[in-house]
């Protein structure tokens, strides 16, 4: 009797514990599945406004940026003398002479003249090639403007002078399209880090032509390039050189 | 016999007693599993739920970089500046003493009417940027550039804003009254100049006009690019002929 009336209280018991048990359980299922879709809902309104965000229109590319930069202080002008004085960049103007840049002493009042972007041997690296399309003004008769590659062979740069990089290089242009005529003709010359300009003439007095490349737009794999006749510098043609 | 009858009775009461235990454990069981044994599931779960919430936060935040960085006014301020040095570069569209309001909606107006606190270009541009860059306290110390002119030949000045004048009825040109620190050093002696000169700021070509602090008649003109307020030109001027004879570069200190 004893026995009975207590497993039955104690079944009750249980009975009515995992009852309660199981309804916490289901509170708490509901609970999280309701978090659940309510996460499920953040996350799809965030993609759609990711979306959206992504068909706005993308940021400038800093190349561009650095070349747009580029022209307008071309525009600009440099506000230094003409001859070998060349702007030291940076905020406050300085002129100082060409053979002064990357010759391991600070020159400029901020150091640019040191700086190693600005000494950098980027331009001339053997091997270095740069190419574009000619358009002939004068000294060749040509209609269309054909190919030229400009590649550089051998650099130097002396310990005792180091201002310059000498080096030597050829320079190739198409004469005929038709026959694929090509000339090639040596030629040597210098770098100048303060104006990164590029000069080289003909190798020999036997060859035509030189060339003249300005690093001014922004970084070291575009220049612009004219052919020219080595003693008056006359313009012959000109052309916007890429590297490859 | 009696006997058997009290063991038979003890063995009862154990029995009793042994299912009662029986049953109190399985009742244990129970509770412990409801309170030890499922949190373990539930534990799992919440972690799940925490994760997830922790990633869309993660996602929203790097969302808000994103647009953050577009609307950066440090870029938007460059971006200003370079647009600055091409107009500057490109032929005038408004006259002499003109403002031009700018935008898709080119108009020109008098300089005077510019932060006069009435809207006068169609776009209300006049009166979005009235906020003096040069504040009392603010210090400006410029490097020379060239220098044909001053007494003292020096290779910086200071320009200290001591105090701001905004008169109520016109806004549009607030006076300063600034101090000119000048080092100096000669064969005989060392020092610094300190010289106090009136000065008015004008909103329309965002130019601080500092009057000559001495007798030999050379003015500071202060020009901001209209987007950067930590940088001006300074040119030196002879007031009367309005020939500029010597220009520094100033940069706001940081205090």
């Amino acid at each position: 009797m004893w026995y009975f009336l207590l497993l039955l209280i104690g079944v009750a018991a249980a009975q009515r514990s995992s009852t309660r048990e199981s309804f916490r359980e289901t509170r708490f299922q509901y609970l999280v599945t309701n978090q659940n879709l309510h996460l499920d809902k953040l996350e799809n309104d965030l993609h759609k406004l990711e979306e959206e965000f992504e068909e706005l229109s993308h940021e400038p590319d800093p190349k561009f940026i650095k070349q747009l930069k580029a022209r307008v202080r071309n525009l600009e002008g440099t506000g230094c003398a003409k001859g070998h004085q060349v702007p030291c960049g940076g905020d406050v103007p300085q002129c100082i002479n060409d053979l002064l840049f990357c010759d391991g002493h600070e020159d400029c009042k901020n150091g640019n003249d040191e700086d190693p972007k600005r000494c950098s041997e980027a331009p001339v690296h053997v091997g270095s090639s740069y190419t574009g399309l000619v358009t002939w003004t004068s000294c060749e008769q040509h209609d269309e403007p054909h190919n030229v590659v400009v590649t550089i062979t051998s650099s130097d740069r002396h310990d005792y002078f180091k201002s310059r990089v000498w080096i030597r290089g050829v320079i190739s242009y198409e004469v005929d399209e038709e026959h694929h005529l090509i000339n090639t003709e040596p030629v040597k010359g210098y770098y100048n880090f303060g104006k990164r300009y590029l000069v080289m003439i003909p190798d020999k007095s036997k060859y035509n032509y030189g060339v003249t490349c300005k690093f001014n737009l922004g970084d070291y794999d575009h220049a612009d390039c004219t052919i020219v006749i080595p003693a008056s510098l006359h313009e012959c043609g000109h052309f916007r050189a890429s590297r490859y | 016999r009696p006997g058997d009858a009290v063991r038979i009775r003890h063995q009862r009461a154990a029995d009793t007693m042994k299912s009662f235990f029986r049953l109190l454990l399985a009742a244990f069981a129970v509770l412990t599993a409801s309170v030890f044994g499922a949190p373990d599931d539930h534990d799992v779960v919440l972690a799940k739920l925490i994760e997830r919430a922790n990633r869309l936060t993660h996602d929203i935040i790097a969302l808000e970089h994103k647009i953050e960085h577009r609307v950066d006014p440090e870029r938007l301020e460059k971006a200003g500046s370079l647009e600055a040095r091409v107009e500057h570069l490109e032929e005038d569209t408004c006259e002499e003493h003109f403002y031009q309001c700018g935008g898709d909606d080119p108009q020109c107006i008098s300089n005077l009417f510019v932060c006069d606190g009435h809207k006068d270009c169609r776009n209300g541009e006049d009166e979005t940027h009235c906020d003096l860059p040069t504040k009392a306290g603010d210090e400006f110390e410029g490097d020379v550039v060239y220098d044909h002119c001053t007494q003292r030949q020096p290779e910086h000045i200071t320009i200290k804003i001591k105090s701001v004048e905004h008169q109520p009825d016109f806004t549009a040109y607030p006076e300063l009254h600034v101090i000119v620190h000048i080092p100096f050093h000669n064969e005989y002696e060392e020092g610094e100049a300190s010289l106090p000169a009136d000065a008015h700021y004008n909103f329309a070509n965002h130019e601080l006009h500092i009057h000559p602090p001495e007798d030999d008649g050379l003015a500071v003109i202060g020009h901001f690019d209209g987007h950067d307020f930590d940088r001006f030109v300074g040119d030196i001027v002879h007031e009367l002929t309005e020939e500029t004879c010597a220009q520094f570069i100033f940069h706001r200190k940081e205090h």
